[in-house]
């Protein structure tokens, strides 16, 4: 059998949970095993009459409650960790306690011995089928001694029953006779209960795992995992012959089958189910449960030979229904007539539900992810084609300011030259855009490397030292050398701190600073760039990082700029598995802090 | 003065490149794809070619260099597989087409960046001549 998961079936025990639960409730028996033997003595002995051995009984019951305390202590201290333990020496002693009580009840002839098929039957029960066997043959040993043992005279034997032949106890066909019968009971219980316990317990596990995989479905985002998951589980919980999912085309008029269990490829392409003519699905779209009981006898079927040659004898359907719009169908296929019933028709209904909410999630997500591929992409070819005019007029313009084309009036210079500066602008933008684009059409399969954050920094510091010098802007770079590396890409992670460096740079009026700080922190280096800048608005803080979104401040002040670099930085980013936030303070400053995790 | 052959489909950065070789003393030809500037490398003899990345499709510039560097046998571009090549390139640093001069991967002596800074343009270009008329750091 496979699992929901695919995982091989778990070994056939019960769940520790079981046990322990099953155990608390022996010890709870138990005492009343014990005070009922001392009870029963006093009235058996001085009330009724019966000549028993009282001494040995009282000393039996104070005995059974002496190490029901000692079982109760040790399931609290290690009851949890090792429940089968506590199982298997709990019932070693209430064996023991009990071939006693039959001894000293009268062995052979003691009514007590009844009392061992109950311990059989926990047994089949709790444990496994092969060791509930063994339990149930070493039962019957024990008894076969016990009463070999009287017979033979080794053992007193206590004639309690005053009523009986004396000499019962050594009658080779009334000992035979009662030992035969009893090792059979034994043995049919063990043989009849433990399979059809075991298969409860089975399947109530399959429910279970049904049941939270469904609960967790809806936070798949992966369509094919998800639908795959909904016919194994149901197909198993239900122990059905086959179930599938049939989601409607585009057009909402045709079922195509889009997951199924344990349905030959064959049936599969028998052909499309059109909802028109298919009227247990137009039924079950409109969101009642449907049950075909006989498949040899209905004729709602569209395809009833196919279904037959298949050995599908009934069919349960239930509509998939969306948050909208009805999605398809989920169809269980049982394998005699009148498989389903009352519960297994709620039970399919709520995991339609459930998956009907998974299937939309995952269907939107895919949705999602195509659209921005597709929209990252038209980005991207958009931006080649923008770049290449932009450039070209660049490179012109250029040259024609470099007097290579004749040459120009202070007028025609400045016009010119204005013209240039526009050109850098759009060049920004596009290439801000591209990075943009590129980065997300390429952010999955980027191959990531080892790359020095250290060796970064103090480059790009470098680069735009003369820069910041120039504005008179004092800028600073801290750190203790540690050979810092993270995952990234060189040009990824350059991008990332000339933008943070530059803007700090760019926003920071003449006579301010900008410190960069380079630390380790656990796993990860924390880069921290801080300015004395313009700062940011309260307002425009959370949007910071949105594309094309510049602060307030920054429009106002005429400093130009796409909007995209901290997008971008935030991209990437992320990409490496990081994180970048801000701190501002409008007039004061801002202080970006990049972590980063460590690479290796 | 050299001869500098241009192959690149954008009649607009073969005029800016034309102003700035011309304006710093070169004599510049132009071809407008791969196919036609092999072609005339032989009837021209160039003194260095400067080759667009991405002509008709992405790898265009790759290929024509390749074939320059590495001809057939026999073919009159054999003559020809030492003259410096100066790769234009449009892509932007983060896109997928990144290569450092490689011997075995792409075989061009530099890269030059669009848009065409013509002092740039100019500097590199003569910086390649010099290196090419005297191996080896002079004669």
């Amino acid at each position: 059998m496979t699992d929901l998961d695919g995982s091989p079936g778990r070994p056939d025990v019960p769940a520790a949970a079981d046990l322990i639960h099953n155990n608390a409730r022996l010890i709870r028996m138990r005492w009343l095993a014990g005070i009922a033997v001392l009870a029963g003595t006093a009235f058996g002995a001085h009330v009724a009459g019966a000549p028993l051995p009282a001494l040995s009984l009282y000393v039996l019951g104070a005995i059974i409650l002496a190490y029901n305390t000692l079982v109760k202590y040790a399931s609290r201290r290690a009851g949890a960790r090792r429940p089968a333990l506590i199982t298997t020496v709990q019932i070693a002693f209430d064996w023991l306690a009990l071939a006693a009580f039959v001894h000293f009840t009268g062995g052979v002839e003691s009514p007590a011995i009844a009392f061992f098929l109950f311990y059989v039957l926990l047994a089949s029960i709790l444990l496994p089928g092969r060791t509930a066997f063994t339990y149930a043959v070493l039962v019957i040993g024990l008894v076969v001694v016990l009463v070999v043992l009287e017979a033979a005279g080794v053992l007193p034997h206590y004639h309690v029953i005053p009523a009986l032949p004396e000499s019962l106890y050594r009658d080779p066909l009334y000992v035979t006779a009662i030992l035969a019968f009893f090792g059979v009971t034994l043995l049919v219980i063990v043989s009849l209960a433990a399979p059809v316990l075991h298969e409860f317990r089975d399947h109530q596990r399959r429910l279970a795992t049904l049941y939270q995989s469904v609960q967790a479905l809806p936070s798949s985002l992966d369509l094919p995992r998800v639908l795959d998951q909904l016919v194994h589980g149901v197909t198993h919980a239900l122990q059905a012959k086959a179930a599938s999912i049939r989601l409607l085309d585009e057009t909402g008029r045709q079922l195509k089958v889009t997951a199924a269990y344990g349905l030959s490829q064959a049936y599969l392409e028998k052909g499309p189910v059109e909802v028109d003519q298919s009227l247990i699905d137009q039924e079950a779209l409109r969101g009642r449960p449907i049950i075909v009981e006989d498949t040899a006898d209905d004729r709602r079927l569209q395809y009833p030979a196919e279904v037959l040659a298949e050995g599908i004898h009934s069919i349960l359907c239930v509509a998939l229904i969306g948050r909208r719009r009805p999605l398809g169908v989920l169809r269980v296929y049982g394998w005699q007539p009148h498989f389903f019933t009352e519960k297994d028709i709620d039970f399919v209904a709520t995991v339609a539900r459930q998956g009907a909410m998974a299937i939309e999630n995952a269907m939107s997500y895919g949705e999602l992810q195509r659209a921005d591929a597709t929209k990252s992409q038209f980005v991207r070819a958009v931006t080649h084609e923008l770049r290449s005019p932009v450039v070209a007029s660049q490179s012109l313009l250029r040259a024609v300011l470099r007097d290579l084309a004749g040459g120009l009036n202070d007028l025609q210079r400045d016009i010119l030259g204005r013209l240039s500066e526009r050109l850098n602008a759009l060049q920004m933008l596009i290439d801000d855009l591209l990075d943009l684009a590129a980065g997300k059409v390429e952010g999955l399969e980027g191959a990531l490397a080892p790359v020095s954050v250290e060796a970064m920094v103090l480059g790009i510091v470098d680069r735009l030292s003369s820069q910041a010098e120039e504005k008179k802007v004092d800028l600073r770079v801290d750190y203790v050398p540690r050979g810092l590396s993270v995952m990234a890409s060189e040009d990824g992670l350059s991008r990332i701190f000339l933008n943070l460096i530059g803007n700090a740079v760019k926003y920071t009026p003449a006579g301010g600073k900008v410190d960069v700080e380079l630390e380790q922190r656990g796993d990860d280096v924390v880069v921290t760039v801080a300015d004395t800048g313009i700062g940011i608005p309260e307002v425009d803080v959370p949007h910071i990082f949105e594309e094309f979104y510049r602060a307030s401040n920054v429009k106002q002040n005429g400093l130009t700029g796409t909007g995209l670099g901290l997008a971008i930085v935030k991209d990437l980013v992320e990409r490496y598995g990081g994180r970048v936030s801000v701190r501002s303070k409008p007039g004061e400053g801002s202080t970006f802090t990049v972590v980063l995790p460590l690479a290796g | 003065m050299a001869k500098i052959l241009i192959i690149d489909d954008d009649p607009d950065i073969v005029l800016a490149m034309r102003l700035c070789l011309q304006g710093a003393g070169h004599d510049a030809f132009d071809a407008k794809n791969g196919q036609e500037g092999l072609r005339m490398v032989p009837e021209i003899k160039p003194d260095l070619i400067i080759l667009d990345v991405m002509m008709d499709t992405t790898t265009e510039g790759f290929q024509v260099s390749l074939k320059l560097r590495s001809p057939d046998p026999g073919s009159p571009l054999a003559a020809y597989r030492r003259i410096p090549i100066l790769m234009l390139t449009a892509l932007h640093s983060t896109t997928d087409l990144r290569f450092g001069p490689d011997e075995d991967y792409l075989p061009v002596d530099a890269f030059v960046d669009k848009p065409i800074d013509p002092d740039k343009l100019v500097r590199q270009v003569d910086a390649m001549l010099a290196k090419s008329r005297h191996p080896e750091g002079g004669e």
